[in-house]
This record gives structure tokens, C-alpha cells and sequence, in this order.
């Protein structure tokens, strides 16, 4: 494996990882709140 | 301390700061994150013999703290659960597991990334290696801990006996490449006679270090309002 291969790689997973926590996160903290407020029409 | 920590206990005074805290939280993170990837990749220097492998240090660095640091609050907050009952320490272990594991994940991927063409190897049963490793393995046991009881009220109590038990793994990784024969640098960060690298590759260590912090931080902040606005405290519902 070169070695800009792996920089590339390492910041894929990088992004992913907490692409993905922090998508997902503020995706439920979204629906909570949502429902939380009684905003119905935004659910 | 003693005061301030029995006022945030309250998930109404928790939830209170928390929801003043996060859009600040989320603006830093929002300016950081450029900024950081500006450095890393752009304003940076190859390092000599690392070349640009040099790069993925200043992920992986920030990642393994994380892991490490994370686990050292839910110990902290296992004990405050175990000695006070606190509703909101487990709240708090809940809203930290997913994000150190995640964190820890990534330290392992980035470090093996690394290792390869360093190293010759993607992995080593190396001291250090082994040990966040095994730090991996907690998160992993907590986890299946909280949903191996019928109902969370009963894996409170395993689930931070297990976060107490499971500290002592914290001083091991940290110690590991000085007690043993190791093929993991030792640390160059935080040593007696300061930082052994220049500025132009301390800055970008120091931004992942703070982006790390402030992006933990901002989804710990959006996981903890979820779980008091989905189950509440003391009622019995939700997930470890």
C-alpha cells in the first residue's frame, strides 16, 4: 500500500465513522424534539 | 465541585445547560472543521522518514484520546451512579458508549492504515496495540451488558461496575510502550521537556485534538437531550 493510499483510506474511514455517529445522532435528537414539541407536521 | 456536580444531577438543570451549551458547541465544531483539514493536509509539511503517512497521525492521535478519555468519564460516572444513585451519571454512560467506541474504532483502523506501509504490518500483538484492543472489547462488553437484562433498571448496576473494572485498562495503554518492549512510539505529546515535534505539525494535532473534543462533546450533548426527552430518568425505558 502506498502511502497516499493510506492517508486516503485512513480519512474515508475517518469521515464515515463520524460522519455517520454524528449524522445518525442528530437525526434522533431531531425526531425527539420533533416529537417533543407536538410538530407534527415536521415528522 | 461536590455542589456543582448534585446541581447538574437534576436532568432538568442538565438539560437546561446542555441546550445552552449546544449551538456554541455546534459553531466551533463548523469553524474547526475546515480549518483543521487545512492544516492536516494542506499547511503541513512530509515528514522525512514518515512521509505522508505523517497525515494520518494527526487522526488517529486525537482518536485513540478520545477512546481513552471517554471511557475515563464513564468510569467516573459509574462510580458517581454506584455511590449516589445518580440517574443522570447512567444517562450520561449511555449518551458516551456509542461515541468512545466509535472513536476507539477509528484509532484501530487508522493506526493499522498507518502500521502498513510504516510498520510493514496492518498488526501487531504489540503492548500498546493489545491494550486498546482490549479497551475496544469494553465498550463492546458494556454494550452487550445493558441489553443482556430485561429492562435497563437492572443492568444499571452490572454496567458500571463493569465501566469502574474496566478503567484499570486506561493507565495500562497509557503506560504500555514504557513497560514494555514496544514497537509503538512512545509519547511525544505529553512529555517531560515538551512536544518532541515543530509547530507546523503540533498545530494540526492540537486542531484534531480540539475538533475531537467539540464534535464528542456536541453529539454526547444531542444524545443525552434525545434520551431525556424519548425515556426520561428513572423510568425504567431505553437502552444501554
Amino acid at each position: 500500500m502506498t502511502q497516499i493510499m493510506a492517508v486516503i483510506l485512513a480519512y474515508i474511514f475517518v469521515l464515515v465513522g463520524l460522519g455517520g455517529l454524528v449524522i445518525y445522532n442528530y437525526w434522533q435528537y431531531r425526531q425527539a424534539t420533533l416529537l417533543d414539541t407536538g410538530d407534527k407536521d415536521a415528522q | 465541585m461536590n455542589q456543582w456536580l448534585h446541581y447538574l444531577a437534576n436532568p432538568t438543570r442538565m438539560g437546561r445547560v446542555l441546550r445552552w451549551l449546544l449551538p456554541w458547541v455546534v459553531g466551533l465544531v463548523l469553524v474547526n472543521v475546515p480549518v483543521f483539514f487545512y492544516f492536516a493536509l494542506v499547511a503541513s509539511p512530509p515528514d522525512y522518514q514518515q512521509g505522508e503517512t505523517v497525515r494520518i497521525m494527526y487522526i488517529h492521535v486525537p482518536a485513540a484520546y478520545m477512546g481513552v478519555m471517554v471511557f475515563a468519564v464513564m468510569a467516573v460516572m459509574g462510580f458517581f451512579y454506584l455511590v449516589w444513585r445518580h440517574e443522570m451519571a447512567m444517562v450520561c454512560i449511555q449518551a458516551l458508549l456509542p461515541i468512545g467506541w466509535v472513536f476507539t474504532t477509528l484509532c484501530l483502523i487508522s493506526g493499522s492504515l498507518w502500521g502498513k506501509p510504516i510498520w510493514g504490518t496492518y498488526w501487531v500483538w504489540d503492548a500498546r496495540l493489545t491494550s486498546v484492543f482490549i479497551l475496544w472489547l469494553l465498550y463492546m462488553v458494556i454494550f452487550v451488558l445493558g441489553r443482556a437484562f430485561d429492562n435497563l433498571e437492572m443492568a444499571k448496576r452490572p454496567v458500571a461496575i463493569m465501566c469502574l473494572v474496566g478503567a484499570i485498562n486506561l493507565p495500562i495503554i497509557k503506560f504500555s510502550v514504557e513497560w514494555w518492549n514496544s514497537l509503538h512510539q512512545p509519547a511525544s505529546l505529553l512529555r517531560a521537556g515538551g512536544p518532541a515535534m515543530p509547530a507546523e505539525m503540533l498545530t494540526p494535532l492540537l486542531l484534531g485534538l480540539l475538533l475531537a473534543s467539540l464534535l464528542g462533546l456536541m453529539v454526547f450533548i444531542w444524545r443525552v437531550l434525545t434520551i431525556l426527552t424519548n425515556v426520561g430518568v428513572g423510568r425504567g425505558g431505553g437502552r444501554i
